[in-house]
């Protein structure tokens, strides 16, 4: 899902134009963001009152003065760029260029606008980028990945993280040669900063790990390379964002746990918050702020990139504050127009497992965090719902929101008979696809396919006489699984049975899963042999006929053309049951601002996902893009354009292989209008799908329980009998409820 | 008698402040849980919790086994820790090999030997082996009732050194008049350990019953590594049951029952100490 | 205070090291009995010595195992583990000793290529060492107000050590997580340093080792003006050092086996897990690695035995604990 995902975004990165930021009174702003726009952000920089943001294809520009965004295309082919940066009041662009030996060139153009359109100008500076690749311990190359891109005067600064994480180098490029130096290397480096005096100011890792939560803030002497430890950061284990440092008034600011702290002169005792910062906490190294002028501050991540005021004094009357790990969403920018008298903090700081803190948060009638993000089946949720801890909804508009969902969902946001959760996030669970391909070239239809877990296992003890002298390339299922099948299947099975269940009816020794279990014990899989590819990893999308990661909701960005969702029964003739993993957001009952909460979670609902809104919500049919749609088209649309261009000035004998490019593209663009991420016919198999949908809820017998994973592999190795492992199962359970909650 | 004043003061406080902020004041602070429901309004319950718990099949369940191991185990070391003390006190060598021997086991982590233990009581294990060669059927000895086997026994193993060395202790100084008036009278070895030597060495007896019996109730370190929190009903104990619920996140079940089992350890304990002041006297009486 | 008296009185009671000494001769003696016990056990003694000799095999059985398992290459030592939870009457599980290919690599690999093993090692040497620390620095003093001075509530507070002792750990843990999350303690190694710093067992044992001490002994030197720091420095505490070094082997041992305290208290924190937690899960991951763990786990504990054998025996013979 996330190869899938990482895809989706990379295509929703094919390009634009012009984008829309509202201006709040103070100042505030999102001024690009990925699920109205459709862009994605690789860096930014500021040049002036000018805000320039390059989404992989084009360069934006946000003017401060006038809140205008303009767009400007890729001009030509070369002109990719992997960041931008400003140095000496002009924009410059930082490109990798992979030559044939697989070495890295790295070069340094201006870049210049023309019309809609930006270029790369002038002779390039070639940077010595041989020390950004290393070897690793198997003996690999790899290039070494890099952020806090900074510039001070006639050098370039960059922070480098080797491929173990273990070292950290902060390098420097001279402007005008290109020469490169490491000025300094160091496991526990951070972040960097330009600061006052020659020096740099550092954030360091206390301890001996890259990941070690406590923070501290050393300066750090070019010149010298001396670190001197100016404090710690007591940050506790939020970890540290946008750090970003005023020569003029010696300012230091950062964000941590969604606010935006400023601290005057390196006394961290004068730490003050000046505004919040809802942005997603992902990166492996500190991110840097940019401070603008005006008192406002810059940062982004992947998908928003915001503007804060940072005067103090300007700070709404009243916050919210949310906990969870979430995207600040059309959500949240929806409310936050609405209400900008009121700041909201969306503290993503992860954390572990919670699920103590916030009981003892409960216990203890703690009023700091209204609005919750939990897990529906998290342990946390089943303690809070279990004890009363929830706040419940009465807003009119919620619960008519919430009356369109399914049945199902309305159910699980219930506790008690009373509506408490709204959901904000869901993931389908993964079940059996098969692939289309496969299923043609071994020459079967749909209806020959096992409809039941028992059919599946015998379709794979006959796989070994029946397919593979035949097709000796293709394989049932990821080759991988096949050395241990028996614990993979019954790993499915086992959590394929529990998913639909309720914890309190939930019983183990029933016909069907006697019988299925049965059939797996009687089964016979030794006759299946696929020889693994060297590497070890032989999975292809085009050998494997079962996968059994295939989604059964609806995304942002649609399903893969060739797999097909093909969920299991447990009986012939009954409906395989599909289940979902939702987030949801609820209300802390001790919360000072319900009223606030309650509205915010009113614009959660009102402002949901389409593939989310599509999922849960049987009404809504209707066709939707995939985010970013128009973005893509309109970039591949004028890729096009530059190709009959470029055809028109090509060599006569380069002509004909232009044309053919042309044509294919021409067909790719044609077929662009029928791209759905979730098209009529989608929606219609979805909603067959889901009329056996389940909603998962807390459960103490949930398969990562240790007990439970030693008895799968008991009976698994054949060393316990169905009937001992059903009745163990169910003493386990029993024992579980009756010990209650 | 002021420099004594301070000295008493400095000796004790630290010391005195860990006990409190560690040990008492937590102790008494998590009442206040077990008289409440834990709820949106942490309602004031009074003694229900009480109530609930001793309702609750599986803490009756976990508070039964705990006191059967326990009275299994306790017992068991002590005789077999007197008996071995008794043997080695009798020998004319230091017996120093012995000594260590026993009493190694004690410094063992429990989990680092727990792989030899399943290999041992596996079905087809070594004792399996020794109890075929005398003639019975094999047992399934990690599943079910026979599973307490291996749990005394492990406990056996570890605990039985350090009562050994009580018991050594308190043998040496029983005068050797006794030993030879015992033998002229032609009292066997059992006779003379348990006619004559235990009761000498009573107080010493009782103390070693009290610190077997204490170690006993902190057996769930052996039950945990072999049977996890579900283990088979038949070694599910009380801290089973306690820590399960804190995972639960269920505190006012945990401190419930961890005050119900502190109350049944101080009757216990207490009783056993009243008995034994009451030996004492008698002992000292004659 | 005068020098020369303290000199006069220490050359009268020997020095606390000859004093010790003495009383550990005197103890010697009497376990050497007279000739006739000698002469009338003579029989007895080989059937004993048999008795005791299998007992002691199957006591050292488990930690020899240990030590040999550990020199079996990974191959091996899965292929027999596998033979483990075979329900077939028909089968048994060999009875190995020793290895087909003696294989240190294992070792090498804990100790040298892959760091996560050694990294739990000192993790749990830490705890050892810290716990061992704070122990030292607390309780003998507090054991020593214990055993000698007279205050209100002595008797009750020892009253309560000796029921804090009685307790299993489950019984305070609840009260216990929610004091060191008010203190800002959990999921920091002191959650599980400083509760153990107090332990109630060794406080138990060092106060009644003081009890037993003679009390001319520190009168002797608090009269004479040493103050009652200074005698509890230069006469207590030498005079103590059997039953120090046998707290400190117990001590050692509790610390060596951690499981429930690092569970509960640091939960979140994987890194700062000690060895005794992780051999359940390695003895499914990898077995030859749980065995080499093992092996070069015991081997301080086995250390600290025999550094501290002699005051193990010695100082509980010499507390009031019959």
């Amino acid at each position: 899902m996330n190869g899938k995902r990482i895809l989706a975004l990379i295509l929703g990165a094919l390009l634009a134009f012009g984008a829309t930021g509202a201006m709040a009174a103070t100042g505030d702003a999102v001024i690009v963001s990925r699920d109205t726009d459709g862009y994605n952000i690789s860096t930014a920089a500021v040049v002036g009152e000018d805000i320039y943001l390059y989404t992989w294809n084009a360069i934006l520009r946000y003017s401060l003065a006038d809140g205008q965004m303009t767009e400007y295309a890729r001009a030509s082919e070369g002109a990719y760029l992997n960041h931008i940066f400003s140095a000496r009041g002009q924009l410059y662009g930082l490109v990798e260029d992979w030559k044939e030996d697989e070495t890295i060139e790295a070069k340094v153009y201006e870049i210049a606008m023309e019309g809609d359109t930006y270029t790369l100008t002038g002779e390039p500076i070639v940077l010595d980028w041989s020390k950004m690749s290393g070897q690793s311990r198997d003996g690999y190359m790899y290039t070494r990945s890099y952020e806090n891109i900074l510039v001070v005067d006639d050098f370039l600064y960059v922070l480098s993280i080797d491929d173990s994480y273990e070292s950290t180098a902060l390098m420097e490029f001279s402007l005008k040669d290109g020469a490169c130096r490491v000025i300094f290397e160091n496991s526990n480096i951070r972040g960097v900063l330009p600061y006052k005096d020659g020096q740099f100011l550092a954030v360091m890792g206390v301890g001996e790990h890259f990941w070690s939560a406590e923070l501290a803030l050393a300066t750090f002497d070019l010149a010298s390379g001396a670190t001197t430890k100016v404090a710690d950061m007591n940050i506790g284990s939020n970890n540290l964002l946008g750090i970003a440092y005023d020569i003029e008034r010696d300012w230091l600011l950062y964000v941590t746990g969604g606010q935006i702290y400023r601290v005057e002169g390196l006394d961290m005792s004068t730490a003050r918050i000046v505004n919040n910062m809802p942005i997603l906490d992902s990166s492996t190294l500190t991110s840097l702020g940019r401070l603008l002028p005006g008192d406002r501050y810059l940062l982004y991540d992947y998908e928003n990139v915001y503007i804060r005021n940072i005067n103090p004094s300007q700070l709404p009357e009243r916050t919210l504050k949310i906990k969870g790990y979430a995207e600040a969403n059309a959500a949240y920018r929806a409310f936050s127009d609405a209400h900008p008298e009121t700041s909201v903090i969306v503290d993503n700081t992860y954390s572990g497992s919670a699920g103590d803190d916030l009981i003892n948060a409960m216990m203890a009638r703690d009023s700091s965090v209204d609005v919750y993000l939990l897990g529906l089946s998290s342990r946390e949720y089943g303690a809070l719902s279990e004890r009363g801890f929830l706040q419940e909804l009465t807003d009119p508009a919620i619960v008519e929101e919430v009356g369109k969902l399914y049945p199902v969902v309305q159910e699980a946001l219930t506790s008690n008979g009373k509506l408490v959760a709204v959901p904000y996030e869901i993931r389908s669970d993964s079940v059996f696809g098969y692939n289309k391909s496969v299923l043609e070239k071994l020459g079967l239809t749909e209806e020959q396919l096992p409809k039941t877990w028992s059919q599946m296992i015998e379709l794979l003890a006959r796989w070994g006489d029946e397919y593979q002298t035949d097709f000796p390339e293709l394989s049932p299922l990821d080759p991988s699984y096949l050395a241990e099948i028996r614990r993979r299947l019954m790993n499915m099975i086992l959590e394929n049975y529990m998913k639909g269940m309720d914890a309190g009816e939930m019983r183990f020794d029933t016909p069907i899963l006697r019988d299925t279990l049965k059939k797996l014990e009687e089964a016979d899989f030794s006759a299946i042999e696929i020889e693994e590819s060297e590497d070890g990893y032989s999975w292809d999308g085009d050998t494997v006929l079962f996968t059994d990661w295939a989604q059964v909701g609806l995304t942002d960005w649609g399903s893969s053309s060739y797999e097909v969702t093909w969920p299991l029964a447990f009986e012939e003739g009954a409906d395989a049951s599909v289940s979902m993993e939702l987030n949801v957001m609820v209300i802390n009952p001790f919360s000072e601002n319900k009223d606030l909460a309650e509205e915010y979670l009113k614009y959660v609902m009102q402002n949901m996902k389409i593939s989310m809104r599509t999922s849960l919500d049987p009404n809504q049919n209707e066709p939707y893009r995939e985010v970013g749609y128009e973005v893509n088209r309109r970039e591949a649309q004028r890729y096009f354009e530059s190709l009959k261009k470029s055809r028109d000035s090509a060599a006569e004998e380069d002509k004909k292989m232009y044309d053919e490019t042309i044509a294919e593209y021409e067909k790719y663009l044609a077929e662009y209008e029928d791209r759905w991420a979730a098209s009529a016919e989608d929606i219609a198999n979805y909603r067959e799908m889901a009329k056996t949908l389940t909603i998962n809820r807390y459960s103490p017998m949930q398969s990562g329980n240790e007990e439970i994973i030693a008895l799968i592999n008991r009976f698994s190795d054949g060393q316990m009998p169905v009937e001992g492992f059903v009745s163990a199962m169910d003493q386990k359970l029993r024992m579980m409820q009756m010990e209650g909650y | 008698m002021f420099k004594r004043k301070k000295s008493v003061v400095l000796f004790l406080l630290p010391g005195l402040i860990g006990i409190l902020v560690f040990y008492l004041i937590p102790f008494v602070g998590g009442v206040y849980y077990s008289l409440t429901d834990g709820g949106f309004e942490n309602k004031f319950v009074g003694i229900q919790n009480y109530v609930n718990i001793w309702q609750n099949q599986m803490f009756t369940l976990g508070l039964k086994n705990t006191m059967e191991l326990s009275l299994l185990c306790a017992p068991l070391v002590w005789v077999v820790s007197f008996v071995v003390a008794v043997l080695l006190s009798g020998l004319k060598s230091s017996g120093g090999f012995f000594k260590n021997a026993v009493l190694m086991p004690y410094l063992m982590p429990t989990s680092a030997m727990l792989l030899i233990w399943l290999i041992v009581f596996d079905y087809g294990g070594i004792v399996n082996r020794a109890v075929t060669a005398l003639g019975f059927d094999r047992v399934l000895w990690l599943a079910g009732m026979p599973m307490r086997v291996p749990v005394v026994v492990m406990y056996l193993w570890k605990n039985l050194g350090f009562s050994v060395i009580i018991y050594l202790a308190a043998l040496q100084s029983v005068p050797e008049a006794f030993y030879e008036y015992a033998r002229l009278e032609g009292a066997g070895f059992f006779r003379r350990a348990f006619s004559i030597t235990l009761p000498l060495v009573t107080p010493t007896a009782f103390l070693v019953l009290v610190m077997a019996w204490v170690n006993a109730f902190k057996i769930f370190k052996e039950v945990y590594f072999i049977g996890g929190a579900y283990p088979d009903p038949e070694i599910y104990t009380l801290q089973n049951y306690m820590n399960n619920m804190f995972s639960k996140l269920n505190y006012q079940m945990v401190t419930t029952a961890a005050y119900s089992f502190a109350i049944i350890v101080m009757v216990i304990f207490g009783v056993l100490f009243f008995v034994e002041g009451r030996m004492r006297k008698g002992v000292n009486g004659e | 205070m005068s020098v020369s008296r303290w000199k006069k009185l220490q050359a009268e009671l020997g020095t606390p090291h000859e004093r010790n000494w003495r009383r550990g001769e005197a103890l010697k003696k009497q376990r050497v009995p007279g000739a006739a016990r000698r002469g009338s056990l003579k029989r007895d003694s080989l059937v004993v010595r048999l008795i005791l000799a299998v007992l002691a095999v199957l006591l050292l059985a488990p930690i020899v195992l240990t030590l040999f398992y550990s020199f079996f290459p990974s191959g091996e030592i899965t292929e027999y583990l596998a033979t483990r939870g075979s329900y077939d009457v028909g089968k048994w599980m060999e009875i190995k000793l020793s290895p087909r290919l003696f294989s240190l690599r294992q070792y090498y690999r804990i100790l040298i290529e892959d760091g996560s093993v050694l990294k739990l090692y000192v993790n749990s040497a830490m705890y050892a060492g810290a716990i061992l620390l704070g122990q030292a620095l607390v309780i003998p003093m507090l054991a020593y107000a214990l055993s000698r001075f007279k205050f209100v509530g002595r008797d009750f507070l020892f009253f309560l050590i000796l029921m804090l002792m009685l307790m299993p750990f489950q019984v305070t843990m609840v009260p216990n997580v929610i004091t060191l999350r008010q203190m800002g303690l959990m999921n920091t190694v002191w959650a599980v340093i400083l509760p153990m710093c107090f332990s109630p067992f060794i406080i138990f044992l060092l106060r009644q080792y003081m009890v037993s001490l003679p009390n001319e002994l520190i009168e002797a030197g608090e009269i004479d003006g040493a103050g009652t720091w200074r005698s509890f420095v230069h006469v207590v505490l030498p005079v103590s050092r059997p039953i120090l070094g046998a707290a400190a082997a117990l001590s050692f041992a509790d610390c060596w086996n951690l499981v429930e305290q690092p569970l509960v208290y640091l939960s979140e924190r994987y890194d700062l897990q000690p060895l005794s937690v992780m051999f359940g899960q390695m003895s499914t991951d990898a077995p030859e690695i749980a065995f080499a763990g093992a092996a070069i786990y015991i081997l301080p504990a086995m250390f600290v035995y025999f550094f501290f054998q002699e005051d193990i025996q010695m100082g509980i013979q010499l507390s009031e604990l019959k």
